[in-house]
């Protein structure tokens, strides 16, 4: 058992906050660790330690049994063999995928001073079809999906041959069987003698891969463990410092669905710009969260944003509270209570660098009574929303960007519960989200329902279509396949349903 | 598509006007700087100093040139190199916007130009200017010779070399650029460096055209380089040289255009200003559709 990389006493401190706090561990050649903890636990700063984005403030560090400093990334690849696949997407859309692959490393690719660019297609290509992609590399990257990319920026790893892989949230996007396919590389590492570093929110997932487990708290190493032999629950309570698994709220399984009111229906929805939908007919009562689910990109989010009024071009009626209404913009929809969550919402929904508070204004800026905002009854509402929902910050002008993922969901989540809707189009809320914050989204969702609103949401976790909704609509390619009710609702039951036609 | 509708258009001077013959003659300098221009374009930035190097470039040459023609090119180059590692400075470790940055310089120059050479004049070496104006039988030899090597120096440069790819990269998105391992602000400072030098290399052209020393002349310029560039579909990341060559063709030739159409000189921002709004509004229609 050789150590390959030896980190004493790690401590990074920022201006406000300490991230990491005197992490000490070990890592052996040929394993796979998993690293996991909350968000803000310090995964991301201590990975970035390693790629070299960062540079610990007190501490030391051993690659291969040398001190090392590592000043920058090109360097952390070069000198110590660390490479692997950033949370945050490192491809530059204007440039195509093969260019992107080769970034700064075009000289292998000269042919009398200028690049070839046939052999660095060629071999672009060749490395891609090693990770299972087959796509065009000519391709501006910006055009390309996220598990796409995430694909893409593996097999660029894997080009480089590293010493040490580095994962991080890789699995968020992709479908079962890239993962699968994901993993079997990652064991292949393994086997060749180098060592993986895996770090997923989706524990399952790390107890399925892992030989050992890392899992930090508050910027500590509170325990490392040998995979086999602990539980989901085991790792929730390092984590977050409660005895306490990942519960869902209580659900009224006895409901009789069919006497309560319809507030929200949609007949025949039809539309081929920007993604297919098929006549699609359904249902949204009073006090109820429908959950739309199967394999990804079968048309779920688009079904959202066509109820919402974000795609002008459909066909097909909608009709709430009975009476038919035009989506044709969002504004349409927010006047009769129908507010979309995206699940983009760094894009899409928050400025980033604007407050808390302001970002809690923004949807209701254009229903502020003679156009004048009143800064106390803003924080005052903005108080409110602090407490109800636990929105860590230091204070209501904190720029939202500075907020963990949880918190800008809290953020997000208020803005849109401010203007008092009927109906909730969520859209994958939970995404990146750390168990504990999971959980109070879970809890606000089913505290909204029982008041009334009904929920409409995208979910992509097994665990959570299981467990959250009242009921399931399988989609696939654009048409609602199956209605499950969540009574007695089994995993195998719910995953045939994904791959029916 | 936009490539060939400049194409297009440009024949079409060629064959109303004839004047094709000047038309290379005319256009160097603009191609010179309009290189300059489309390289820190697509780093990301802007650099609003090109006109004004070239007027400079016109009046160091025509204040030196007595001394001897070669130390005068020389002083030349190391004065467009000069300004523009001035604004790469300021740029990359001042911080400082492009577009801020290079209008400062702009100025600045500008005072510089006036004051050295404040009325047009001054000496350039004759041996010079007849070697840039060379004709054979009414085809200006020397320019053709420059425009297809700086033609085929910038297209190579901005798609088949590293450092080409390596602006793309920063001008389409800096952080990511920067995660790979792209020495960023090395990439940034290069960029305002080449385009002074190529600016300046194309006063040295433009001096040799006139045989004079201006330090008013090189405004236009700007305004030119720039109109080609975005004409030519070229912003941060994105476009090419390629396209805008038959861009500044076409700017060079709207002048004419318009003297043969009996309209005042005025009309030449009229219709550079009409033209440039709707390209790009086709433009901007076919990339949204696209991505």
């Amino acid at each position: 058992m050789t150590v390959v990389v030896e980190a004493q006493r790690i401590t990074k401190e920022f201006p406000a906050v300490r991230a990491l706090d005197e992490v000490t561990f070990c890592l052996e050649k040929a394993a796979i660790y998993g690293l996991v903890g909350e968000n803000g636990a310090g995964k991301s700063t201590l990975l970035n330690i390693l790629f070299g984005v960062f540079q610990a403030t007190r501490g030391e560090l051993k690659v291969a049994g040398e001190k090392a400093d590592i000043r920058n990334p090109a360097q952390a690849r070069e000198q110590y063999g660390i490479d692997g696949v950033f949370q945050s997407p490192t491809c530059i859309p204007t440039l195509s995928v093969a260019e992107n692959m080769f970034l700064g490393e075009e000289a292998a690719f000269h042919k009398r001073g200028l690049i070839d660019f046939r052999k660095l297609h060629d071999r672009a290509g060749e490395l891609l079809s090693a990770v299972g992609l087959d796509i065009d590399v000519t391709l501006p990257a910006g055009r390309l999906s996220s598990a796409e990319l995430k694909l893409v920026e593996f097999a660029k790893a894997l080009s480089h041959d590293p010493e040490i892989m580095i994962l991080d949230e890789v699995t968020a996007a992709l479908e079962r069987d890239d993962i699968r396919r994901l993993f079997e590389m990652i064991r292949n590492l393994k086997r060749e003698g180098k060592t993986a570093i895996f770090v997923s929110h989706r524990l399952r997932e790390v107890l399925e891969v892992t030989d050992s487990c890392l899992v930090l708290r508050d910027g500590r190493l509170v325990g490392s463990v040998k995979t086999h032999d602990v539980k989901e629950d085991d790792l929730i309570e390092l984590m977050t410092g409660q005895r306490k698994g990942l519960t869902f709220p209580e659900r009224d399984t006895g409901k009789r669905w069919e006497e309560t009111q319809v507030v929200l229906s949609a007949r025949g929805l039809d539309m081929s710009k920007p993604a297919v939908l098929k006549d699609v007919d359904i249902d949204l009562r009073r006090g109820e969260i429908v959950a739309l689910a199967g394999l990804r990109g079968q048309g779920q989010s688009d079904l959202l944003k066509c109820i919402a009024g974000l795609i002008p071009d459909y066909r097909g009626r909608i009709y709430v509270d009975g009476k038919e209404v035009e989506m044709k913009k969002p504004a349409s929809a927010i006047r009769r209570g129908v507010v979309h969550i995206s699940d983009n919402k760094e894009k899409e929904e928050l400025c980033l660098t604007l407050s808390v508070l302001r970002n809690l204004a923004l949807a209701k800026l254009s229903s502020i009574p003679r156009g004048l905002i009143r800064l106390k009854k803003e924080i005052q509402d903005a108080e409110a929303f602090r407490s109800m929902f636990g929105i860590e910050t230091p204070s209501l002008h904190q720029q939202v960007l500075n907020l963990s993922g949880g918190n800008r969901q809290k953020v997000v989540l208020s803005k849109w519960i401010r203007m008092k809707p009927r109906v909730i189009l969520a859209d994958q809320p939970t995404t990146g989200l750390d168990v504990g914050a999971k959980m109070d989204v879970y809890r606000i969702l089913r505290e909204l329902a029982n008041e009334g609103l009904s929920i409409l949401t995208v979910l992509t976790e097994m665990e959570e279509v299981l467990n959250l909704p009242d009921r399931v609509l399988v989609m696939r390619e654009g048409q609602i396949v199956r209605q499950l009710s969540s009574q007695g609702l089994s995993e195998d039951e719910l995953l045939r349903s994904y791959f029916e036609k | 598509m936009l490539f060939w509708a400049s194409c297009i258009s440009v024949i079409k001077e060629f064959q109303i006007l004839y004047t094709y013959r000047s038309l290379l003659l005319l256009a160097s300098p603009l191609l010179f700087a309009a290189l300059g221009e489309t390289i820190v374009i697509i780093s990301g930035g802007f650099d609003l100093s090109v006109g004004v190097i070239v007027s400079s470039a016109t009046a160091i040459a025509s204040l030196t040139m007595y001394l001897d023609p070669l130390l005068s090119i020389a002083l030349v180059l190391i004065f467009g190199a000069a300004i523009g590692t001035i604004n790469g400075l300021g740029v990359v470790k001042g911080r400082i916007d492009s577009f801020i940055m290079t209008l400062g310089t702009m100025f600045a120059v500008n005072g510089v130009a006036l004051v050295i050479r404040p009325e047009p004049g001054g000496y350039i070496d004759p041996t010079f200017s007849q070697l840039i104006l060379y004709t054979v039988s009414g085809f200006p030899v020397t320019s053709i010779i420059l425009f297809v090597i700086v033609s085929v120096t910038g297209v190579a440069l901005l798609q088949r070399r590293n450092f080409g790819r390596e602006l793309y990269a920063v001008g389409g998105d800096k952080e990511r650029a920067r995660r790979a391992g792209i020495k960023v602000d090395q990439v940034e400072f290069l960029a305002y460096v080449i385009s002074g030098i190529c600016s300046a290399m194309g006063g040295l052209v433009l001096a040799g055209q006139i045989s004079t020393g201006d330090a008013t002349i090189g405004l236009p310029y700007l305004f030119n380089a720039f109109i080609a560039v975005v004409l030519g579909g070229t912003l941060a990341g994105v476009g090419g040289f390629l396209q805008v060559i038959p861009a500044v063709l076409l700017m060079t030739s709207i002048p004419s255009l318009i003297r043969f159409l009996e309209m005042t000189s005025w009309y030449d921002f009229v219709v550079k200003g009409i033209i440039l709004i709707a390209v790009v509004a086709v433009q901007q229609r076919i990339t949204r559709r696209r991505l």
